[in-house]
């Protein structure tokens, strides 16, 4: 009994110490990364890029699906973008409400008989329609098939060579698109790239801007947004520095296009359609030998909005767990593949036992203590400095992000707003992670069970012209 | 010197200019100003609108990209709106494309300038477009 | 081992609070700096629009309002043209602006140099020289500001410079495309000379460039058209379709016949700018029988050269449905 636990015990302080080196050493990296990137903003490209006819256009591409709440001011915030050349595709996945309705009423759409190019085979489309009053905007309608593939029902219509893929209810900013392109711009080798994702509950949004950023009422918004500093500001920037960025959030992501359709588009039969394009990105390119990037740039904002409920955010985790697992499982192989580099030999490994499957030693951890005592082993001590250690680590990472927040970009303009962080990110380690873990491990259960679906997620949307989104 | 004096008109010229750039209408007021104007601002299309229902402009510089309503939208109702329909319209821009000074034009512009711009060629052009009307 | 462990503990938790208060002092002290930042600006700048008109005072001394001037200047600077922007640079040289930044060019550290190219275009101070060579310069940013800026003087001499970097992909490709537009005319011979180099992006680059200068160099183009790489072909036909001479409606015309399909879509697509209906029956015959891409430009080409007789030609079922598209799509517009 003791040999056992004591043998949990160590693969837990393993688990423990490799996972938050990992991230102690991507907060280093994002320290210097954000320096570099603070020191650079007064010499920055972004106004040339804006002025320059080699700019290249991109196609902007919206799956939606019973959207008819927020996606007429979604629509309306992404033609206002700052950027010299682009078209807006919105494809309604069989909505079963009026999003094309109030689309149409928005925007004065006129049917058009267009002839699909077949590059991707999808579910069948009913009807095409381009807005009169934007003639940028076309809509597209079709049998429900999820949003792989909707989103491949836009690249067969796209004409554009980058398509950017963005969730009906995200709220761009103004220049976001401008300064994701940047690192195409600068190399054009860079096949990939992806902002940042912020949570805009507690934000005032009017005509499809935000003009106020504040934080949520709520405390489990509260904890998300914690919980996105940290995978953004911390993950997102170290694994990209490493060339090794996983996953471009589906909320926000910009791509070549003849790359993506020369790999085959999206995946449909999977959750996490936006993480498995990534991985099979840097598959495939690694298995070619050609040059090639995925870039992460930290400032082009996406906001969208997070779950208040329990019930909602439970779901949405146990789905992300699950589409984890679709996409690194269908690439495990190239784990013992040539020239897989840092890809294949560093982050599939790191992500298949630390993300995967990691959760589940979390909660043996967690699980572990009390028994341990229970049964009056020795060992027990031992396991309380480890939990006690595994809790301060942890807090430390978070509280570290929040001051990689306020170094960089200070988004959060009161002062009692930033102390409101501060004491969160301590207390985030105190219960919200150990739920977010259950949560994870549940997601792993429906996946070894062969769960596929989506479940519904139920959002308020931006429904009025100027309210504070839901806090 | 250069200062500029409206001998034309026995009031001074009335001049609207909106622009989400804190820059641009540093500049532009200046400019103006010092013509002789008098000049009233706005930071977004809706703000531009409801400065013109209430006082009556002799021109109105509009910038393209704004937030709520758009230069492009912003004129697009005022040629519907017998009160405003015939105040002359400057589109000041940073889109400098062949088909956005054909699209400025079509929605009813009557002029057009892109940005960077000189504040002197602005107040020239807007003594003309108000000479022109009158 | 237990200890160990307390011991990584302790040092983790007085670490927290350390950054945490770090943080919180962070901010507090930085709302009082942005305050006073503000509250200068808000004074010095009618100062800075004083220059305009050639009365404006001296440079102020203490630092941070120092700064924010030179800030101001800089942004003012930026949406400026003509005049009014020769006035600034003309103050900002007698008051020691532009020795600073020449100083500033030669900061040991990037980023300095990168801001000072910068504010060198934005203000229009007359550093050529300084700005060719920082196009030398091993960090990527200060070498894409120094183009940005020879472009935004309009430098003559920056021309051959700024196409050598973009040659040897020292500068990014939009950047450097802006800066010799921006120059203009100056740019067209250089640019020509590259519609010869070894490497086919660059010569597909400048064949696009030329079709934004305005009296691009036909001849050169028409050469270019039989270049063995598509990609530059492409580029010529685009450019063509920009310039409307005689002799460029002949050769894109011609290359409606290219053996590869984007071509010919790019051809199409110019044929419809240029106007020209000498090759109308092979637009048609594009349209109907072609691959899904020309397919699809020539029968937009159609829908521009002939509006009302193609919405007369889909009414009949059967239509060639790419003919079909273009017409709904020109009926929308």
């Amino acid at each position: 009994m003791q040999f056992v636990t004591e043998l949990v015990a160590v693969i837990a302080l393993v688990f423990i110490v490799v996972s938050n080196l990992v991230f102690a050493a991507f907060t280093l990296i994002a320290w210097r990364t954000l320096l570099n990137y603070r020191r650079s903003r007064e010499s920055a490209t972004v106004d040339n890029v804006f002025r320059s006819p080699l700019t290249p256009p991109v196609s902007v591409l919206i799956p939606a699906f019973n959207e008819e709440a927020g996606i007429v001011e979604s629509v309306t915030s992404l033609l206002q973008l700052r950027y010299p050349e682009f078209e807006i595709i919105v494809i309604d996945d069989g909505s079963t409400d009026s999003t094309w309705g109030v689309l149409d009423s928005a925007f004065d759409l006129v049917d058009v008989r267009r002839v699909m190019a077949g590059w991707l085979p999808t579910k069948p489309v009913t009807r095409i329609s381009v807005s009169r009053k934007n003639p940028s905007l076309t809509v597209v309608s079709k049998e429900n098939g999820g949003k792989a593939d909707a989103l491949n029902t836009g690249l067969n219509i796209a004409k554009y060579p980058y398509f950017c893929a963005i969730d009906a209810d995200a709220v761009l900013e103004e220049e976001a698109l401008l300064r994701a392109m940047v690192p195409i711009i600068e190399n054009p080798e860079v096949v990939a790239t992806g902002g940042i994702v912020r949570i805009a509950n507690g934000c005032e949004i009017s005509h499809g801007r935000v003009i106020k950023v504040g934080l949520p009422r709520k405390t489990l918004p509260l904890f998300q947004v914690i919980e996105y500093l940290r995978a953004f500001l911390v993950g997102r920037v170290g694994w990209s520095s490493i060339g090794a960025l996983m996953i471009v959030s589906g909320a926000f992501g910009i791509f070549h296009r003849k790359t993506v359709l020369e790999l085959g588009g999206y995946w449909t039969d999977t959750v996490g359609e936006d993480m498995e394009l990534i991985v099979r990105i840097h598959r495939e390119k690694r298995a070619e030998g050609v040059p090639y990037k995925v870039a992460f740039v930290p400032d082009p904002v996406c906001w969208t909005e997070a779950p208040s409920s329990v019930r909602i955010l439970g779901r949405q985790r146990r789905r992300w767990q699950r589409g984890l697992m679709e996409a690194v499982y269908r690439h495990r192989a190239a784990i013992f593949e040539p020239r897989q580099g840092v890809f294949g030999r560093f982050a599939m490994p790191f992500f298949l036992v630390i993300e995967c499957w990691g959760p589940v030693f979390e909660l043996f951890g967690y699980v572990i203590v009390p028994v341990a005592w229970l049964l009056g082993v020795l060992a027990v001590e031992f396991m309380i400095a480890l939990l006690i250690l595994s809790i301060a680590w942890g807090v430390l990472l978070s509280v570290a992000a929040i001051a990689l927040e306020e170094f960089g970009f200070r988004k959060y303009p009161l002062r009692r707003q930033v102390i409101r962080l501060t004491v969160f990110s301590i207390l985030d380690n105190f219960g919200y992670r150990q739920i977010t873990n259950l949560w994870r491990v549940q997601g792993i259960l429906q996946w070894l069970r062969g769960e596929k679906s989506w479940g519904t997620m139920t959002r308020q949307g931006f429904s009025q012209d100027s309210r504070k989104a839901k806090a | 010197m250069d200062r500029q004096t409206n001998l034309d008109l026995k009031e001074p010229l009335t001049v609207l200019v909106a622009d989400d750039d804190p820059d641009i209408l540093d500049l532009v007021v200046f400019r103006l100003e010092r013509s002789g104007c008098k000049v009233f601002t706005a930071r977004n299309g809706a703000e531009a609108l409801e400065i013109m229902r209430q006082h009556r402009m002799n021109v109105v510089i509009l910038d393209w990209m704004m937030p709520v309503a758009s230069g492009i939208d912003v004129i697009e109702r005022m040629r519907a709106d017998e009160n405003l329909a015939e105040i002359p319209v400057l589109l000041l821009t940073a889109r400098a494309q062949e088909s956005d000074v054909v699209s400025g034009f079509e929605a009813g512009a009557d002029d057009f300038l892109t940005k960077p711009f000189s504040p002197r060629e602005l107040s020239h052009r807007v003594m003309a477009l108000s000479n022109r009307r009158s | 081992m237990k200890d160990i462990i307390f011991f990584a503990t302790v040092v983790f938790g007085v670490v927290n609070v350390v950054i945490a208060l770090l943080v919180v002092a962070g901010r507090f002290i930085f709302s009082i700096v942005d305050r006073r930042r503000e509250k200068a600006e808000q004074r010095l700048k009618p100062e800075v629009l004083a220059w305009l008109d050639e009365e404006g005072g001296s440079i102020p001394r203490r630092r941070l309002e120092k700064e924010v001037f030179e800030g101001l200047v800089a942004r003012y600077g930026r949406a400026l043209r003509g005049l009014d922007r020769d006035r600034l640079a003309e103050m900002a040289r007698e008051q020691g602006i532009e020795k600073s930044l020449a100083q500033q060019l030669r900061s040991r550290k990037w980023w300095r140099r990168a801001a000072a190219a910068y504010r060198v275009g934005d203000i229009g101070l007359p550093l050529v020289r300084q700005l060719v060579s920082a196009l030398e310069d091993e960090n990527r940013q200060v070498r894409d500001s120094a183009a940005r800026s020879l472009g935004r003087l309009g430098a003559v001499a920056g021309v051959q410079p700024l196409v050598v970097s973009l040659a040897h992909n020292r500068i990014a490709r939009a950047v450097g495309a802006q800066a010799l537009i921006d120059i203009g005319l100056a740019a067209a011979d250089p640019l020509e000379r590259l519609l010869w180099h070894h490497d086919e992006s660059i010569r597909a680059v400048a064949a696009e460039l030329l079709g934004h200068i305005e009296q691009g160099s036909v001849n050169a183009l028409e050469m270019a058209s039989n270049d063995m790489n598509p990609e530059v072909r492409v580029s010529v036909v685009r450019a063509l379709g920009r310039c409307g001479s005689r002799t460029s409606v002949e050769i894109v015309n011609r290359m409606l016949d290219d053996p590869v399909p984007f071509v010919r879509a790019a051809a199409a697509t110019a044929v419809g700018s240029l106007g020209t209906k000498d090759r109308f029956k092979r637009l048609v015959d594009m349209a109907v029988r072609d691959e899904y891409l020309p397919a699809k430009a020539a029968a937009a080409a159609i829908a521009v050269l002939e509006p009302e007789g193609i919405q007369r030609a889909v009414r009949a079922p059967g239509a060639p449905p790419h003919l079909v598209e273009a017409a709904d799509l020109a009926r929308v517009s």
